[in-house]
């Protein structure tokens, strides 16, 4: 099936969320913040703990719209498609052209933040505090990003369920298992034996799981990455794999017989006797042999780049 | 405004799509194939960040940057009628997938960065002071740091005015394994709406 390669025809929704945010400058730490500030306020800021400056602000917004938005402006311009390296590097550019220093914060607001000891993470040119300003704040605009996308009416029946699944490695991981028990949710064990944290879309343990009334590192939000430096994204769960796991797929309510969940301004509906028989001659093809599964296909993938990989590592590769 | 790598599943996609496309409303099919496919792509990123060697990380005795988790998290898709594209941010180089990719310097820079010791891995030259240029020849130079014990030079950085990536068909799932999950969703979305959540019948 050769794929055509392209351009997308509009941003990605991480890129537009981060376009709309507005600067909110704030002496405040992490904790206050999230204490005094709404979650809808801080849905659509850009802060950070304990900065006061707007340039640094709107920097922080530049350089995070950049990372996640690959785009570029006319003349192109690089506004986006940065690596985090270089935004860390832009950002410590601004932070020297402002003054800023660890001891006594920014000139224009001198006593208003605390002094922090250089390199620790309340040290705005730390390394440190640099990665967890961008990864957090680029994590939750892609979060937010595919919680909006997975959520509308007709995504809700074909997938309807999150799975928390950890992407990038973490040095001390927290035990995600626990939470998602403390946070309300059920445990699932797929047929395989293997733990699953799934649940629906609209299940109360996605809330729960970013509270941070519960969790004292959580980001007051329903969707990854859910706390500080989690490493934690979702997978989208279709309504077969969610059955087989003994969730709930499609609520069995209210929809009339005969009203389609197709989109009102579908112009036609398709014929369900002519989509059975497409469905049936696909179907035999796989009884007969002649089709070989998606997941037959991937773990044969699999085997062959591990083998890539450990030769590879030999240096035979 | 120019956008990122994406590719679109449109065409050849096998006879099984191709009839249902003649049928069926294609939006919402578009949109269940996305999903699919995007996350099959976003599986496969994840396996090859636990499992990829990390050669230049390892060369240099550095910390893997996880770029392949990064990338995963980046993965989108968007839909509508006519096709479902799934969309990966340029910057993570998985176009690399469809062929050779040239790197050049954005920006007005003249040089491109390349890590040459474990402390640069993943690190840009603006986070690092007082470096020493050197250029050896018209398209290769090198920054210099100093040890900070014995103050002996040491090349931070590579300086190069291009790269070449060759291609890499594995940074992205293979077309038979996308057309496989595409038509596994396909399937997944006859079902229901031939069901009664789906409400046709």
């Amino acid at each position: 099936m050769p794929l055509v390669l392209t351009r997308p025809t509009s941003p990605s929704r991480a890129f537009a969320l981060a376009r709309e945010r507005e600067l909110l400058p704030s002496a405040l730490g992490s904790r206050e913040q999230r204490e005094q500030l709404a979650g809808e306020l801080r849905s659509k800021s850009v802060f950070s703990a304990r900065v006061t400056s707007e340039t640094f602000l709107f920097a922080i917004k530049r350089v995070v719209e950049s990372i996640v938005g690959d785009a570029r402006d006319e003349g192109d311009e690089r506004v986006s498609g940065m690596s985090l390296a270089e935004g860390r590097a832009t950002l410590l550019n601004v932070l020297q052209a402002l003054g800023y220093t660890p001891e006594g914060g920014f000139p224009d607001s001198l006593g208003v933040v605390p002094p922090a000891v250089a390199g620790s993470l309340q040290d705005l040119s730390s390394r440190r505090r640099l990665d967890l300003i961008l990864n957090t704040q680029i994590a939750l605009l892609q979060g937010r990003g595919q919680r909006d996308q997975g959520r509308d009416a007709s995504t809700l029946i074909f997938y309807p369920a999150w799975e928390l699944v950890r992407l990038e490695q973490s040095r001390v991981p927290r035990d995600w298992i626990d939470r998602f028990e403390q946070a309300g949710g059920t445990v699932l064990t797929d047929p395989d034996g293997f733990v699953r944290l799934a649940a629906h879309k609209n299940d109360p343990v996605w809330d729960a799981l970013g509270d941070s009334a519960l969790f004292d590192d959580a980001l007051d939000v329903d969707h990854p990455p859910f706390a500080f430096n989690s490493g934690m994204g979702w997978r989208e769960i279709s309504a077969r794999e969610y059955a087989a796991l003994g969730g709930v797929t499609v609520p069995t309510s209210s929809r009339p017989a005969g009203e389609s969940i197709l989109p009102e301004n579908t112009a036609t509906l398709p014929d369900a006797d002519a989509l059975r028989r497409v469905l049936d001659r696909f179907q035999a093809r796989r009884q007969s042999g002649r089709r070989v599964s998606a997941a037959t296909l991937r773990e044969q993938n699999r085997a062959r780049l591990l083998e890539r990989f450990d030769l590879e590592e030999r240096g035979q590769g | 405004m120019n956008l990122g790598t994406a590719f679109t599943i449109t065409e050849n996609v096998g006879s099984f799509l191709a009839e249902l496309r003649e049928l069926a409303d294609s939006e919402t099919l578009n949109k269940a194939l996305g999903i699919a496919v995007a996350q099959d792509v976003r599986d496969h990123l994840d396996f090859l960040n636990q499992n990829s060697p990390h050669k230049t990380a390892r060369r240099l005795g550095a910390t893997p940057t996880q770029h392949y988790a990064k990338a995963a998290r980046a993965v989108s898709h968007e839909s509508d009628a006519t096709s479902a594209t799934i969309v990966i941010p340029a910057n993570f180089g998985l176009s690399r997938a469809f062929g050779p990719l040239k790197i050049t310097p954005q920006n007005g820079k003249k040089w491109l960065t390349i890590p040459a010791h474990r402390s640069s891995y993943g690190r840009s030259a603006g986070e690092f002071a007082d470096l020493s240029f050197v250029q050896f020849r018209e398209d290769l130079a090198a920054l210099f740091a100093r040890d900070a014990a014995t103050a002996e030079p040491f090349p931070l950085f590579w300086l190069k005015r291009e790269v070449l990536i060759p291609q890499d068909r594995d940074v992205l799932p293979r077309d038979e394994d996308l057309a496989a999950v595409a038509e596994e969703a396909a399937e997944d979305w006859v079902e229901i709406i031939l069901s009664n959540a789906g409400g046709l019948i």
